[in-house]
């Protein structure tokens, strides 16, 4: 048996055609995805925004308010000072800067638009005037507890962590790569139809002589199929070294997991097309046509093109994304990389193993039949 | 070594083997002839028990041939119409995979692919692709890949096909090398020259049936002419099997 899988191996990844879909194809995707995405998440990082301040009074100069914006200078705010407000206004007019702050008794600020910077302007004098009424009521009514609340609005000024739902992976645009690991996976199906190809007799003449050697047909059938999924199986690990080492992409830590998540994906994707060339009577070209349609059906749903598809479907048809193979392997990703939810990896897994498993069944159930009505 | 009887075969409303009867005794080269059409390939295929057949029983050495008789599969070896290798695989992997099909011991394996690639004369190609190799390479690496395991019985579907009359030479001294070696062999072919060259007994097949069975001589023999000597196999095909094209 080692020496028939030892070539039925070599014969699979010698064949440039079915190693271009199945190992180089999604590399390339992800190559255009890795240039697409890298820089888009810097460019959520805010520049500071160009504010003036006018102090009227030069009693509120090294008030609370002059110092509180003090410390956001350079930061989240470049301040320019003005000695009046039509400075300002002048400064304002001519876009130099988004806002100014008039810092006098009854403190105001002044915006001309309604971007994010002038929200963002609006929200630190909101913010800051609530502190304030509240620090000044505290004081008055339970002045023990005056530190405290000082002390609660410092910590609510500490930064923000962003973090996901299971503190795991934060790249917003891990979906992508996730459903290009399971659209890889399903293009194992192209290493599936070779086989097939090649192991029916109706199908070709190699088929047809392999057929009536004393071989049994399970066994060279199994064979095939454990070839094919051992070599797509390192097809993938070579696609997911080079997602997470070179487009340096956060999988998660759980190793174990992938690898598993991997073998589950690549099983189906190879079984899918062991069935589509065992079952389907036709010409290789409208078996390879109606084989990418499938994979790409799947992997469109599972949000390759677009990631909010898979959140459509799951709102409208869940049902669909509980049998869409390049769903379930993509969200098996997502449990284990952003929720840290391994039940619903476990159900995930559970539903590719059954289906993993009937359309083994049906497509060795095909193949061992050994005569035909015709050839 | 192989008793076909009542063999019908029909596809649909077409009758492709209508009543077959043939004997093939050991040790001979036996030769099946017939226009397009005739059943020649059905009935390798039915013998192979490729095909399922609507009546009618096959012996070969003496058992019911079935799917699933791994034991008389083992000695048989097939030469396809169609060159059946891998494309991705060399001339020595080629052989060696198909050999060891039929030969699980390893060892014994290599030995018969190394004689393999000697008696076909493919040494200078062992690594050499089957895209890479020309016609009659490539015919013969497909014998080679059928008669590895050496069978005691071989069946040949038109291996000479498309290929330059040097290497149709070396594939017919191939062919009765290994009749001498033991094998007994099925050879189709539309070339009546080569048939009549190698063959011992030759039938010739129509419309599913056997309309002649004999030597060359005796087929000869069954033809009227009035130089008899000067008949060759073809003058006695086109008389039996008529002359209007079936393509």
């Amino acid at each position: 048996m080692l020496h028939l899988l030892r070539y039925s191996i070599l014969n699979s990844a010698r064949n440039r055609i079915t190693m271009f879909w199945s190992l180089l194809f999604p590399i390339i995707l992800g190559f255009f995805f890795h240039l697409g995405f890298s820089g888009a998440n810097d460019s959520e990082i805010l520049d500071s925004i160009p504010t003036g301040v006018v102090t009227m009074d030069s009693s509120h100069e090294s008030d609370g308010f002059s110092i509180f914006l003090e410390q956001m200078d350079g930061d989240t705010l470049t301040l320019t000072y003005f000695d009046t407000e039509e400075d300002a206004a002048k400064a304002l007019s001519a876009k130099e800067i988004s806002g100014y702050f008039i810092n006098r008794a009854d403190r105001s600020l002044i915006v001309n638009g309604t971007g994010l910077n002038e929200s963002i302007l609006t929200q630190i004098m909101n913010c800051y005037t609530q502190n304030e009424s509240m620090i000044l009521d505290i004081a008055a009514s339970h002045p023990d507890k005056w530190k405290d609340a000082i002390a609660s609005i410092e910590g609510y000024t500490t930064y923000v962590e962003e973090t996901s739902l299971g503190g795991q992976s934060l790249d917003s645009f891990i979906t992508y790569y996730f459903a290009l690991i399971g659209m890889a996976c399903l293009y194992g199906c192209f290493l599936g139809l070779d086989k097939a190809l090649q192991l029916l007799a109706y199908n070709s003449p190699l088929g047809a002589r392999r057929c009536v050697t004393p071989t049994h047909k399970l066994k060279l059938i199994f064979t095939d199929w454990l070839a094919v999924v051992i070599l797509h199986y390192i097809n993938l690990l070579i696609l997911l070294f080079v997602i997470r080492f070179i487009f340096h992409m956060d999988l998660g830590s759980r190793y174990g997991m992938i690898l598993l998540i991997a073998l589950m994906g690549d099983i189906i994707g190879v079984s899918l097309g062991f069935l589509i060339g065992c079952a389907i009577k036709a010409k290789e070209g409208i078996k390879i046509g109606i084989m990418i349609g499938v994979t790409m059906t799947f992997s469109f749903a599972a949000g390759l093109m677009f990631s909010d598809v898979k959140m459509v479907i799951e709102k409208h048809a869940p049902l669909f994304n509980r049998v869409n193979p390049a769903a379930l392997i993509s969200d098996a990703f997502y449990c284990i990389s952003i929720y840290d939810n391994p039940e619903r990896m476990a159900t995930c897994l559970l539903i590719l193993s059954i289906m993993s498993a009937a359309l083994i069944l049906i497509s060795f159930f095909i193949t061992r039949r050994e005569r035909y009505d015709s050839i | 070594m192989i008793k076909i009887q009542n063999l019908v075969k029909r596809y649909g409303d077409l009758v492709a083997l209508d009543h077959l009867n043939l004997e093939i005794q050991d040790g001979e080269i036996f030769g099946l002839l017939g226009p397009n059409g005739s059943g020649k390939t059905t009935a390798i295929n039915c013998i192979l028990s490729l095909l399922k057949y609507d009546r009618g029983t096959i012996e070969i050495m003496g058992k019911e041939m079935r799917p699933d008789r791994y034991d008389i599969k083992r000695e048989i070896g097939v030469v396809m119409q169609n060159v059946a290798v891998f494309e991705q695989m060399s001339v020595e992997e080629n052989i060696s995979y198909f050999c060891g099909l039929y030969v699980p011991d390893r060892k014994k394996c290599k030995e018969l692919t190394e004689e393999a690639i000697r008696f076909t004369g493919l040494e200078d190609f062992r690594k050499t692709r089957p895209k890479k190799l020309s016609g009659g390479l490539l015919r013969r690496l497909n014998i080679a890949c059928g008669i590895a395991h050496k069978p005691k019985l071989i069946i040949m579907d038109e291996p000479t096909v498309a290929v330059d009359p040097q290497s149709r030479n070396k594939i017919l001294e191939g062919i009765v090398e290994l009749n001498r070696q033991g094998s007994t062999i099925i050879y189709t072919s539309h070339y009546m020259e080569e048939v009549e060259q190698i063959c011992t007994r030759i039938a010739i097949l129509d419309h599913g049936r056997c309309l002649a069975l004999g030597t060359k001589e005796e087929l000869k023999s069954m033809v009227r002419s009035d130089h008899p000597e000067s008949l060759t196999l073809n003058d006695v095909f086109l008389n039996i099997t008529g002359k209007e094209l079936r393509d």
